[in-house]
């Protein structure tokens, strides 16, 4: 009888468990926007059963992994940002880490960009179960029951999946795991409309559901990558996964206009961002808008410069003048290298791009190691893809996590470990073969990725934010968070606008579609770049999730408008 | 050609082994087309082996089609950059249309150069008297406006069109063939193309 009684209650909870899910969604409940709107809706359901951000960040991290398996899951990496309602703010990172043995590559780490030879050390599962561990209140089970339900049952596949699908078919064909018998349908390509099942991934959900993260790094799971690794010519033991450890570290603040700018330590993007942020800082753009060329040219030359530092000294060292790099008195230095009416140069040569990084380390208390990295620094830029995944929530109690995970390329290596449902990353590519990004065993590759938070001068959250899209990340991040703060946009008009990218391996401009001609010509012959344009809502400009706070405490999170996102919140 | 078959205002949807949307005036023909007695008594067209299959826009529909002639055990050779100059060799084309940004990418073209060659290679066929048939078989996802315009190009070469069900539902296909006179099979599903495969090349 009490079996029953309890089971009447747990129906009844259920039933009264109300989140709404959308594009754009408003609630003061608390709120969740990610790439995809069945994650979203778990994280908002866990809110609703009273969890905390965090609570709902791990579930919805797990989540993706079943809804979007191709940008992000079990066999990847990511950074996540916390900020919690008593002003505390932690990051975690969670990237994937060098094989200790490397002695398998003879080749530059560029080369390694598919197969068993390109993954890392994947992080995703100790980071998670460390957020929840440390800053959750739910058990590890109860937040994996909705994405293990989720897994089992399945879900309708959409356009954006079934695209990604079909982009990667041959990869999944050719994989000697286990790609094609649980990613395709009997060896074709799912279309968009079918239901997709994955109970192999269920099942090792389950696993780590009841055994924890030593499922992953020193049990069944482990033991089933060891023998793929093994089997395959991987480089990846068994040792590697029982060494590997999430870093809880202290988040880079900035500012920008009197906001504050909590954002990922190196060895991702917050460095530049804050950087990006301090050199445009010094321009009054609040008269300008998002289609001014002045505008345009300005962030544009920003974002170069800044990711012509991280070329030069970003990595998984100690040695990165971080102090230097996002002082605002190094911003002038960078500011004055802006000429007002012309672009930057932008050389084909990449050692004559990189002369023009700047000199942070009389603005850090670090020691000078400039030369030996300039006589070192690769001679090669990778291929980018806009793979990769960020989520951001807001609770009632004024908690916030940003976070983004990723595989690196969509389908990561294209290996899917058998027995498991897992794909792993392809993260070894991102490392370089000299310079502070040389690959080392355990170091972990520099990506752009930037989950990011911004805050009120009085410390209250005004928006959560990060997006997918490589190269485009840091851009995409800058302009909403100008699109906002300057020309005062709402988010989802902030989201939407089209973006532009600059970076530092781009000899051109990328515009997204939709910048009037006018914009274009003026970009093309006045201030002498030379514009690539690509189609509107283009997923190349990544796909951000966000969520910000209306002054009157309500939270608005939008799910991306490029990927087919979803927002969820709870009902209030 | 088999849409002269009868007076009707709609062309002849066939289909796969799943044998859907016909109406039921077209029962007997559909029981004739699942018992493998199938194109050869419907169209005018042989469609014979050797068969070379090969890529309109370098998107995963032309390997999926290369898995399913596998399956079919059809005499092909699968080329996604096929030229003009191969087709000698083959008694029948199979062109599968997608775009896809990453696939042209990895082989290295652009559309233009991509539209040069798979005009090169209809043409030769006509000259050749080798039938073609034009299939899109990955659904709405690849219906983008540059697909189409590898579509507009191909169909009116097609001795036979072959579409899912999903990739149609704007008619495209259907409009075309009606007007233009050309058999249609559509398909419920990509895995039912082998079994049109199987009844085209006399394989059951």
């Amino acid at each position: 009888m009490r079996k029953f009684i309890s089971l009447l209650l747990l129906l009844v909870a259920v039933m009264m468990l109300s989140v709404t899910t959308g594009q754009v969604v408003a609630s003061k409940g608390g709120v969740v926007a990610a790439a995809n709107p069945y994650a979203a809706a778990i994280g908002a359901e866990i809110l609703e059963r009273g969890g905390n951000a965090v609570d709902a960040a791990v579930a919805v991290g797990f989540a993706l992994s079943v809804v979007e398996p191709y940008a992000s899951g079990l066999g990847g990496e990511g950074v996540m940002v916390i900020r919690t309602s008593e002003g505390q703010s932690v990051a975690i990172d969670y990237k994937s880490t060098a094989p200790m043995d490397l002695s398998a590559y003879t080749e530059s780490p560029s080369k390694y960009r598919y197969g068993p030879l390109a993954p890392c050390v994947p992080g995703v599962v100790d980071g998670l179960v460390t957020a929840l561990e440390e800053w959750g209140t739910m058990k590890l089970s109860e937040v994996l029951a909705p994405v293990i339900e989720l897994a089992r049952n399945g879900f309708v596949v959409n356009d954006t999946f079934a695209k990604v699908l079909s982009d990667n078919y041959e990869k999944l064909l050719e994989d000697p795991g286990e790609a094609a018998k649980i990613y395709l349908k009997d060896g074709l390509l799912y279309e968009s409309g079918d239901v997709f099942k994955n109970p192999v991934l269920a099942d090792t959900l389950e696993l780590i559901a009841k055994e924890g993260r030593d499922a992953f790094y020193r049990g069944e799971i482990a033991d089933k990558i060891d023998a793929f690794m093994r089997e395959n010519g991987g480089a990846i033991t068994k040792e590697d996964l029982e060494n590997y450890h999430a870093l809880v570290k202290e988040p880079l603040v900035g500012t920008y206009r009197g906001y504050n700018v909590i954002t990922a330590p190196p060895p991702v993007g917050g460095m530049v961002l804050i950087e990006i942020l301090n050199i445009l800082e010094r321009f009054n753009i609040s008269d300008l808008d998002w289609y001014d060329p002045l505008y345009i040219h300005l962030m544009a030359d920003s974002i170069y410069l800044a990711a012509l530092d991280k070329r030069a000294y970003m990595g998984d060292t100690p040695e990165v003048p971080v102090a230097g790099l996002i002082s605002k008195e190094y911003a002038k230095e960078r500011f004055q290298m802006i000429d007002l009416d012309k672009a930057f140069p932008r050389p084909k040569s990449f050692s004559e791009r990189l002369s023009y990084a700047g000199d942070p380390f009389k603005y850090d208390e670090g020691k000078s190691f400039i030369e030996s990295i300039f006589e070192s620094l690769p001679a090669t830029v990778t291929e980018e893809s806009p793979s990769t995944t960020h989520v951001s929530v807001v609770d009632r109690f004024g908690n916030a996590v940003a976070f983004t995970q990723t595989l690196s390329s969509f389908f990561g290596s294209g290996n899917v470990i058998p027995g498991t449902g897992i794909i792993l990353n392809n993260e070894f590519h991102n490392f370089s073969s000299s310079g502070p990004n040389a690959v080392a065993p355990g170091k972990r590759p520099v990506t752009t990725i930037v989950p990011t938070i911004v805050t009120k001068p009085d410390g209250e959250i005004l928006m959560v934010i990060g997006t997918p899209g490589a190269a485009r990340i840091l851009s995409t991040v800058a302009q909403i968070i100008v699109n906002v703060i300057d020309f005062g946009y709402s988010l989802p008009e902030a989201i939407k606008l089209p973006k532009f990218c600059s970076y530092d391996s781009y000899t051109n401009l990328r515009l997204e579609g939709g910048f009037p001609l006018e914009t274009v010509k003026i970009l093309e012959d006045y201030f002498g770049y030379d514009v690539a344009e690509y189609s509107s809502l283009d997923l190349y400009f990544g796909g951000p999730n966000a969520v910000y706070r209306n002054e009157d405490g309500v939270l608005v999170g939008v799910g991306s408008f490029r990927r087919q996102g979803g927002a969820s919140g709870v009902d209030w | 050609m088999l849409a002269h078959l009868d007076d009707r205002e709609e062309p002849l949807e066939l289909t796969g082994k799943g044998g859907i949307e016909l109406m039921k005036k077209f029962v007997v023909l559909l029981l004739v087309l699942s018992a493998g007695l199938i194109f050869a008594s419907q169209t005018s067209v042989n469609f014979s082996e050797p068969v070379l299959i090969t890529s309109a826009g370098q998107s995963a529909g032309a390997t999926m089609m290369k898995v399913l002639s596998m399956r079919a055990k059809l005499d092909f050779i699968f080329e996604k950059l096929a030229t003009a100059d191969m087709l000698e060799n083959f008694k029948s084309l199979v062109i599968v249309v997608g775009a896809s940004s990453k696939g042209l990418g990895s082989a290295g073209i652009d559309v233009d150069q991509e539209i040069e060659r798979v005009t090169l290679l209809v043409e030769k066929a006509r000259e050749l008297g080798i039938p073609v048939i034009i299939a899109h078989i990955e659904g709405t996802s690849r219906r983008g406006p540059t697909s189409d315009r590898l579509l507009d190009l191909l169909l009116p070469y097609a001795d036979l069109v072959i579409v899912t069900k999903s990739g149609n539902q704007d008619g495209k296909f259907t409009d075309f063939c009606q007007k233009e006179n050309k058999p249609l099979v559509t398909v419920n599903t990509t895995s039912e193309v082998q079994g049109v495969l199987e009844d085209l090349y006399s394989k059951r």
